[in-house]
């Protein structure tokens, strides 16, 4: 279930790279998989690098345990459901990256958190994808 | 193999205690080593792919499949309590996990080749007499043979290309080296308990012989590239 928190758009522009400020578009899941085909390489990598740093970081706090543990429900919730297609396991690849990290940067006690706008997205069911042609992308499930 | 072939099921973990520390032993000897490697995998390549992947659909892929190897490791984990094991006795990983991955090209050549090993493992296991272990084997073989195929796909796009195409052999012939010993040695006395209790069918050598069937055929048929002469046999 996808609910829209109010301010939307605000969160979506505090990316965990950074803030964004492109126009914002939400589009339904097809769309996302098109749009995240293209995404800025810069911004990906940046987010790629701040993932493995928060999960260094947690280790290195002694979170390793709890980050497996955090890892483990987390899972349960996202990698139960058969029958994907290719496009479905983009997108739950997608938010299983975000949340993997959003997880590791909290255990860290990082402050403040890259990760916690779009932390709050994915809880509420969205799949935040980033900046696409021009627009920052965010898509339904 | 001496004495004759346990063809019974076992419905759950009080039914293997019933049977004996034997068997109980044979069952969690296959099921920790799956506890253990399949976290190695993650580990060690799948998780670090992640960071190797050249473009978004790729990376979210790569984070998908680290995080179905994740959940094998603790699916395996949660049969091993349920039998009453300590899987946090430090054991040997397979020597596959010493394979240093550098490139996303060695990392697709190894979906293709390791995970196919890891297949024929668990289609082995997947009339296992004890049932708890069947039932999941069944239930993870479609993501194992997601792995496979998402590493064949790539493999091939790759060998099509000519920038490519040495790199792709090099991994292939790295990591078939590598991937041998992964069925364990030619004369092995816990296969023999294995296949007496009914936990296995297959001989170790049996299990590599259909390993290298498959991925001979792939590697020279669908990539056509050259297969490294393999001996069947392991003695370590
Ligand atoms: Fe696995
Ligand atoms: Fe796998």
């Amino acid at each position: 279930m996808t609910s829209t928190p109010a301010d939307l758009g605000a969160l979506a522009r505090m990316t965990p790279a950074g803030p964004v400020d492109l126009p914002l578009v939400a589009v339904a899941l097809r769309a996302g998989v098109e749009a995240a085909a293209s995404v800025d390489p810069d911004w990906l990598s940046e987010v790629d690098c701040r993932r493995a740093a928060a999960r260094q970081a947690a280790v290195a706090a002694g979170r390793g345990a709890a980050l497996e543990a955090a890892l483990h429900d987390a899972l349960v919730a996202a990698t139960g459901a058969a029958g994907l297609d290719d496009d479905g396991r983009v997108a739950s690849g997608a938010r299983l990256w975000l949340l993997s990290g959003a997880i590791a940067s909290a255990l860290s006690g990082a402050e403040p958190d890259p990760f916690r706008a779009w932390a709050t997205l994915l809880a509420a069911g969205w799949w935040p994808i980033g900046p696409s042609g021009g627009r920052l992308v965010v898509s339904t499930l | 193999m001496s004495g004759p072939t346990f063809a019974g099921e076992v419905a759950d973990a009080a039914a293997a205690h019933a049977l004996g520390t034997e068997y109980v032993q044979a069952v969690g000897k296959v099921v920790t080593s799956h506890v253990r490697n399949e976290l190695a995998g993650a580990t060690a390549f799948d998780e670090p792919a992640i960071g190797l992947a050249p473009g978004p659909r790729e990376k979210w892929l790569a984070c998908r499949i680290a995080m179905e190897e994740y959940g094998h490791h603790l699916k395996f984990a949660r049969l091993a309590s349920d039998l009453g094991l300590d899987t946090a006795a430090p054991g040997r990983t397979l020597s596959v996990f010493d394979f240093e991955l550098t490139s996303w090209t060695e990392f697709v050549v190894l979906k293709a080749l390791v995970d196919e090993a890891e297949v024929v493992l668990m289609e082995d296991l997947a009339a296992a007499s004890y049932l708890p272990l069947r039932d999941l084997v069944v239930r993870l073989l479609p993501e194992e043979h997601f792995h496979v195929s998402f590493g064949q796909a790539r493999a091939r796009e790759l060998a099509a290309d000519p920038a490519q195409v040495g790199l792709v052999q090099q991994a292939v012939d790295d990591l078939v080296g590598f991937t041998v010993p992964f069925f364990g040695r030619s004369v092995s006395a816990n296969n023999d308990t294995f296949r007496r209790w009914g936990v296995k069918r297959w001989t170790n050598d049996e299990a590599r012989a259909a390993w290298v069937r498959r991925c001979s055929r792939f590697v020279e048929g669908e990539l056509g590239l050259r297969f490294p002469t393999v001996d069947r046999h392991w003695d370590g």
